[in-house]
């Protein structure tokens, strides 16, 4: 059934980087994500992939439910490869086959790009993974809440992140109510030709539309008789409070830094 | 026109560790022009049950036999079960999406590839028998009816298909009491104008008893109890163990006896409840 | 002071959107509500019953007339918060009306939005949820829930702001039996407590377990009494085309057949001992 589709893929766990606070993890992901892009060689690459293995270890998430849920992702990667390969000429020609060929630094740039890319797609999948998205939601709220007062609209984007969670699995039920009450009514969704398809939509899309509209409506009422009035006044349950955890990643995360630099550096 | 349902049985997720049986083994029969009530609490594999019968969804086993033609077999047009097996879901009024009330009644007509002429023969046929004025509203806005009228309109979209069997589920859900009434006289005129058979899903008690020729207990999958209102409601003890009420007369009534006052029969229906009690206070009062 | 709530003279009018003519939704209603007591308001749809409850919670404010809840005039801009904190409000359908995937965090909204400081809204989230016997689903996902489970998460997210009274705007409408007597077993256990209950339905049953009735029709107050005042009125009660309780008809038609039934005759109970008299 539809509401069983997980969203934002977190895996529930009560691990030592689940319980970490999302601020942090944040920004160890962002972090992570720059240092792929300082990293140019192959010991700056063994590094990040160590510091990546050691997360997951930790996180106790299994390696095949995370590679599972990015098929699609790798099918293009495996494409930018194949693309780099044939087409970055430079240094010697190592193989050739008929008209195309793969030269040195084809085969260097598909090399780092790849892994590159590998890194940050698991690096960036191991915060939602381990990060339940209301969490997320929190801790993205209280890292922009500085950037408030120069208009970012911390609060709003935080509210709207919420409130999307909450009503997409609504919105699948809903969907999955209006298709079959259509097609008890004859719609055909399946056949026909693009065109046919696209119109035979229109009976599920208005529907949805007006329900959406009326959640909105009626979502809107009820926060504003629970005396919502935006971010100002707003204290919250759970008050977000660094651990000496936090502390400890948050070193980690700085000597990982600091080595990839370093090795860019030096060597 | 008959519908034979049998070992009908529906396991969601099969095989996975979140496995459901939804429908178990259920089994009966409707004939022509039977009007089924089934009652249940919510999970109790009722409208699992009525979405099979109008192929919405595909049984684990069992089969399904209208008129002949077993509809979960290979090879059946959905077309031809939707035009013999209408379904009206739950808040039906949530499905209209066209600009005007004729054009949303004709959307399932105009799907069973019908003619221009047979289509507004229909529409204009429906929109009378769920007691709105064809010319009044056929070119208005759905969504700019009152909550009763929208539903009736809706209904009307189904009713327009001419099913032989017309599944209603909870059609009286969120409705006003006047409104409730409203549609339950719809309905049983559209019954005794159609002559087809009514399936009614209700967890009104009241209802069922006044009405259903034949009542369903559903209970986590299993059809628990079939027959008649009054030997459904006549079990109270068994549908008590389900979690399930007796309509108001007959609660009543199970109380006075359970108190020590002698009344025989079964009360499904307040007519039947004043001429027990005027009998039993005129000769003290009388 | 003991209104907790007082109406004087109020009228609503609005502009429909769609045909831009002006709709009378109200049209001058007067009277006051005691505190600590349980009145169920009941008019058909359209009779005005659910623009007056968001009256009273000032999300809607009077054409002309006022409201005062715990006092405070609605009208005041100055007042919306401390009118809306003791007056809560429970909706009809239990899934518009949760704010957040977790069910306790969706209770902490309203003392989040109040400004509570965070110790004091995990005691009054935890309470709230076992006020209404969901405390151990306070990390589920509301649309992991039943109907009848979502709306006890309303109740308690209303709770959870310490209100004095509680306005339930048809919260059973789209509820199975089975939801329907769980959230009026935790309306009654709620005014039990103290806290006032203005419970607006068109279920003549619920209306029957209120201490007092008041019927709406077309903006107006027709009838307002004890429940058995109320329901003697049933030949006004059916051309306001509502329901009238079934031990009530019963009575009714017994009572046209000469029989001597009292009047106070409201639920299945109290019939059941009158007739036990004649054993």
């Amino acid at each position: 059934m539809l509401r069983d589709i997980t969203l934002g893929q977190y895996y529930p766990g009560e691990s030592w980087i689940h319980r970490l606070d999302p601020r942090v993890k944040i920004i160890a992901a962002l972090v992570y994500v720059a240092a792929l892009f300082i990293v140019d060689n192959l010991i700056g690459f063994a590094i990040a992939l160590a510091a990546l293995a050691a997360v997951i270890i930790i996180s106790k998430v299994p390696l095949s439910f995370i590679l599972k849920g990015l098929k699609l992702i790798f099918l293009i990667i495996i494409f930018t490869v194949i693309m780099n390969l044939f087409m970055i000429k430079g240094g010697d020609v190592l193989v050739e086959i008929g008209p195309l060929s793969i030269e040195e630094k084809g085969l260097y740039t598909a090399f780092f790009m790849a892994a590159r890319l590998i890194l940050l797609i698991i690096g960036s999948s191991m915060l939602t993974l381990t990060t339940k998205p209301i969490s997320l939601t929190d801790g993205i709220e209280a890292l922009l809440s500085p950037f408030s007062k120069i208009g970012v609209p911390a609060h709003e984007l935080a509210m709207m992140m919420t409130i999307a969670l909450r009503f997409i699995p609504t919105l699948l039920e809903e969907t999955d109510k209006i298709m079959k009450a259509q097609q008890a009514r004859g719609a055909d969704f399946e056949s026909g030709n693009l065109i046919s398809r696209a119109k035979s939509l229109i009976p599920i899309l208005i529907p949805l539309f007006i329900g959406a509209f009326r959640i909105a409506h009626d979502l809107a009422m009820a926060m504003e008789a629970r005396c919502y009035r935006g971010g100002q006044h707003r204290s919250r349950m759970n008050a977000m409070k660094l651990s000496g955890r936090d502390a400890a990643a948050s070193v980690m995360l700085a000597v990982f830094l600091a080595a990839v630099i370093v090795i860019r550096i030096v060597l | 026109m008959s519908i034979q349902v049998n070992n009908l049985t529906h396991i969601y997720s099969p095989g996975l560790p979140h496995e459901s049986v939804a429908l178990d083994d259920v089994t009966f029969s409707a004939e022509d022009g039977e009007f089924i009530g089934i009652i249940g609490h919510t999970g109790s594999g009722k409208s699992t049950l009525v979405q099979h019968l109008n192929g919405l969804l595909k049984p684990t086993s069992g089969s399904i036999i209208v008129s002949g033609t077993d509809i979960t077999g290979p090879g059946v047009v959905m077309r031809e079960i939707r035009k013999k097996i209408g379904l009206v879901f739950q808040y039906p009024e949530y499905q209209l999406f066209e600009e005007t009330v004729e054009k949303d009644v004709a959307f399932g007509p105009r799907n069973l590839g019908l003619s221009e002429e047979e289509i507004e023969e229909r529409v204009r046929e429906a929109i009378g028998l769920v007691g709105l004025d064809y010319e009044a509203v056929r070119e208005r806005s759905p969504f700019d009816l009152s909550g009763g009228q929208k539903r009736r309109v809706a209904i009307a979209g189904v009713i327009a298909m001419k099913p032989e069997v017309l599944i209603l589920d909870e059609p009286t859900a969120g409705l006003d009491p006047k409104a409730h009434r409203d549609v339950l006289e719809m309905i049983e005129k559209i019954h005794a104008h159609e002559e087809n058979i009514i399936i009614l899903v209700s967890h009104n008690m009241n209802d069922i008893a006044r009405l259903a020729d034949k009542v369903l207990v559903m209970d986590r999958g299993k059809l628990a109890m079939q027959g008649t209102p009054e030997e459904v409601f006549a079990e109270e003890e068994r549908l008590e163990a389900i979690g399930l009420a007796l309509p108001q007369p007959a609660q009543l009534m199970k109380m006075a006896r359970e108190k020590g006052l002698a009344f025989e029969g079964s009360f499904l229906t307040l007519d039947a409840v004043e001429e027990a009690l005027y009998n039993y206070l005129k000769k003290d009062q009388i | 002071m003991n209104d907790m709530i007082r109406i004087d003279d109020l009228v609503f009018k609005y502009t429909r959107d769609d045909t831009g003519e002006e709709v009378n939704a109200i049209k001058g209603v007067s009277f006051a509500i005691e505190k600590g007591s349980f009145t169920a308001i009941i008019g058909r749809n359209g009779s005005g019953k659910s623009t007056l409850a968001k009256n009273i919670n000032a999300l809607l404010l009077p054409t002309s007339g006022f409201v005062y809840v715990n006092g405070y005039n609605t009208s005041i801009q100055e007042n919306l918060w401390d009118v809306r904190q003791s007056a809560a409000m429970v909706f009809q359908n239990p899934d518009n009306q949760i704010v957040s995937s977790i069910v306790e965090d969706d209770v902490a909204f309203g003392p989040e939005n109040l400004g509570v400081e965070s110790a004091e809204i995990r005691r009054r989230v935890d309470e709230s949820l076992k006020a209404v016997n969901m405390y151990h689903n306070r990390k589920k996902a509301p649309h992991m829930l039943s109907g009848g489970q979502k709306q006890r998460i309303a109740i308690a997210g209303a709770i959870a702001m310490k209100p004095d009274c509680i306005v339930f705007d048809e919260p059973t409408a789209m509820l199975d039996p089975k939801g329907r007597s769980e959230v009026m077993a935790i309306i009654n256990s709620l005014n039990e407590e103290g806290i006032t209950v203005i419970l607006i339905t068109h279920f003549m049953e619920e209306a029957a377990e209120a201490d007092r009735v008041i019927i709406m029709d077309d903006g107006v107050v027709r009838l307002d009494g004890t429940p058995e005042e109320v329901f003697s009125h049933a030949d006004e009660l059916r051309e306001m085309n509502l329901d009238i309780p079934m031990p009530v008809e019963l009575a009714r038609r017994l009572r046209a057949r000469g029989i001597d039934i009292p009047a106070d005759i409201i639920n299945i109970e109290e019939m059941v001992e009158y007739l036990c008299q004649y054993r």
